[in-house]
């Protein structure tokens, strides 16, 4: 069945767009994932226009964030004060993202960064993942223990001024690595349409040495707000926020992800991470390929933006 | 809408005679074309009746119909890629000006047969003759590429259209076409210019109009994101908002 997009104008199929978000919710409930990396992509295969994608994957993320970050409120598991200077940086971030946006859009290379942005960031996670998960099969296949991951000590950033306490976290950090990490997740969010958890965390884990029980918790909060703040500034700045696509995308998305949570239970953390990073490293290889194979029409047309 | 057609078309036999030697009356199934969320496209009925007064001859060769239409106009951008450290990226564009969204050239005979004299170039009969001049400021070495491109592309996505033997001549005097409306196309005032040619010369035109509208949700959603922006954002994040509260509440597990 067919649906017309009001903002894209254009229609779609409802099943295939439910499905899709059905499908990356089940994936995101199995791994534990926001999954805007994935469905970001592909929206942009099915022909939605890269713009209307991104930012209607950040509207959508709100929605997939927010019952987690409640879940995590009511058990007191996320650092407040550490959210609201990341949520600070995060909003300074998607407002030059938001800028940056629009500036790519009236030059006509906004979808080219776009997928320049995802084949940099799914080749490098998806890489990891794979070089992780193979590494931890080896050894259990060998016998021996997987060893817990140990970072260094990263004293530099002990060292910075403008300490703030963040009690929940136990820790007496510089604002400024904080305020930086916001800024950087906010420009992710505006440009890639993603919520960032999958730099956020890692950081938060090695970089801020934040207790891990706050770690998740802490991320979707600040992940809530600067989704919900970029929702907003792409629906005034670039116009291409399709509530309609984010609804679609939102109830297959719920769905999927709760068969996907019991899926996950079933799998090994190991070969999950081999899954993914598999899935991870295809949608890269795909994207690649469309930016390196010479188009079947080497002219496009399209819209004179900020004109 | 059957029985419309054929009360206009009675109307039209009885209108009053012409000044010209033929004169040309047309009528449209509808002057409004609603999009819903269900809109896939739809079609137009243009028909019409070519009158000749009482001294006029019959035409020996019979008569050839061209029904353009026009959509709305929008400014566009043509860019080409270029393979750039391996990858295709946009470099050379030209500025587009007022195009018309939509435009189709509908024939009775294919339009390369009439003659091409300056009248097709003027009314803008068939997309050869379509005026698209690149603005000067972005005008790129190669214009004409950057124009076929245009056209090109909008007809891949059945919004330039130019089709002979689309009208069809009911009797040597009354014809009629389908105008089809893909689903992509803009809303605004659409108008539909019909001419007559006989002889190789233009001997009767006639102008109609029709709008195409959003209405019901859609239109509400679009006319919210376009002239209240912030509300909509807002409104946007709020639903976000709702939706995931409501699974969590749905799907609790703790």
């Amino acid at each position: 069945m067919q649906i017309y997009l009001p903002v894209a104008e254009l229609a779609v199929n409802m099943f295939m767009i439910l499905g899709m978000g059905a499908a990356v919710g089940f994936l995101s409930g199995m791994f534990g994932v926001g999954g805007g990396f994935l469905l970001t992509p592909l929206l942009i295969f099915s022909g939605i226009p890269p713009a209307v994608a991104v930012a209607t994957q950040a509207n959508q993320t709100v929605a997939t964030s927010v019952s987690g970050a409640l879940a995590h409120w009511r058990r007191r598991s996320l650092d407040v004060r550490l959210g609201l200077v990341l949520v600070a940086g995060g909003a300074v971030g998607s407002f030059i993202g938001a800028w940056l946006f629009r500036l790519l859009q009236a030059l006509g290379q906004l979808d080219l960064a776009v997928s320049l942005l995802y084949v940099i960031f799914l080749g490098l996670i998806g890489g990891l993942m794979m070089l992780e998960s193979a590494r931890a099969m080896w050894l259990r296949r060998r016998g021996r223990p997987v060893p817990a991951r140990r970072p260094g000590q990263h004293r530099w950033i002990h060292g910075l001024p403008l300490k703030v306490r963040f009690k929940q976290s136990r820790l007496y950090i510089s604002a400024i690595p904080v305020v930086l990490l916001g800024v950087f997740i906010g420009l992710l969010v505006a440009i890639m349409g993603v919520g960032g958890g999958f730099i956020m965390v890692p950081a938060l884990i090695y970089l801020l040495r934040v207790p891990t029980n706050v770690v998740i918790g802490t991320s979707l909060f600040q992940i809530v707000f600067v989704t919900a703040l970029t929702t907003v500034l792409h629906a005034t700045v670039t116009g291409t926020v399709d509530v309609v696509l984010a609804l679609l995308l939102m109830a297959g998305g719920v769905i999927g992800a709760q068969f996907g949570a019991y899926a996950g239970q079933k799998l090994r953390g190991e070969q999950l991470r081999a899954l993914l990073g598999l899935l991870v490293l295809s949608v890269c290889v795909r994207l690649m390929i469309d930016l390196v194979v010479t188009p079947d029409d080497l002219y496009n047309v399209s819209g004179v933006v900020g004109g | 809408m059957l029985r419309r057609l054929a009360l206009l078309l009675l109307m039209l036999a009885a209108a009053a005679v012409p000044a010209r030697a033929e004169r040309v009356v047309a009528g449209l199934s509808d002057t409004v074309v609603n999009i819903q969320s269900n809109f896939v496209g739809t079609e137009l009925t243009l028909f019409g009746v070519i009158q000749r007064d009482a001294n006029t001859v019959g035409r020996a060769h019979g008569y050839t119909v061209v029904v353009t239409v026009r959509g709305p106009t929008e400014n566009l951008v043509t860019r080409r890629k270029d393979r750039v450290a391996g990858i295709w990226m946009n470099t050379e564009s030209a500025t587009f000006m007022n195009v018309p969204s939509y435009y189709a050239a509908l024939s009775s005979h294919p339009i390369s047969r009439l003659p091409q004299t300056g009248t097709l170039k003027r009314l803008q009969i068939g997309l050869a003759n379509l005026d698209l001049e690149p603005e000067e400021a972005t005008r790129p070495a190669d214009p004409a590429a950057f124009r076929e491109a245009l056209v090109r592309r909008k007809a891949a996505q059945n919004l330039y259209i130019e089709k002979a033997r689309a009208v069809a001549m009911v009797e040597p005097t009354v014809f009629m076409t389908r105008i089809p409306l893909p689903a992509n196309i803009d809303t605004g005032g659409y108008r539909a210019n019909v001419y007559i040619f006989a002889d190789g010369a233009l001997v009767g035109e006639e102008q109609l109009g029709f709008w195409v509208m959003k209405t019901g949700f859609e239109a509400a959603v679009f006319d919210l994101a376009l002239d209240q922006p912030l509300l909509y954002g807002i409104a946007a994040v709020i639903l976000a908002v709702f939706a995931g509260w409501f699974a969590g509440v749905v799907f609790r597990r703790d």
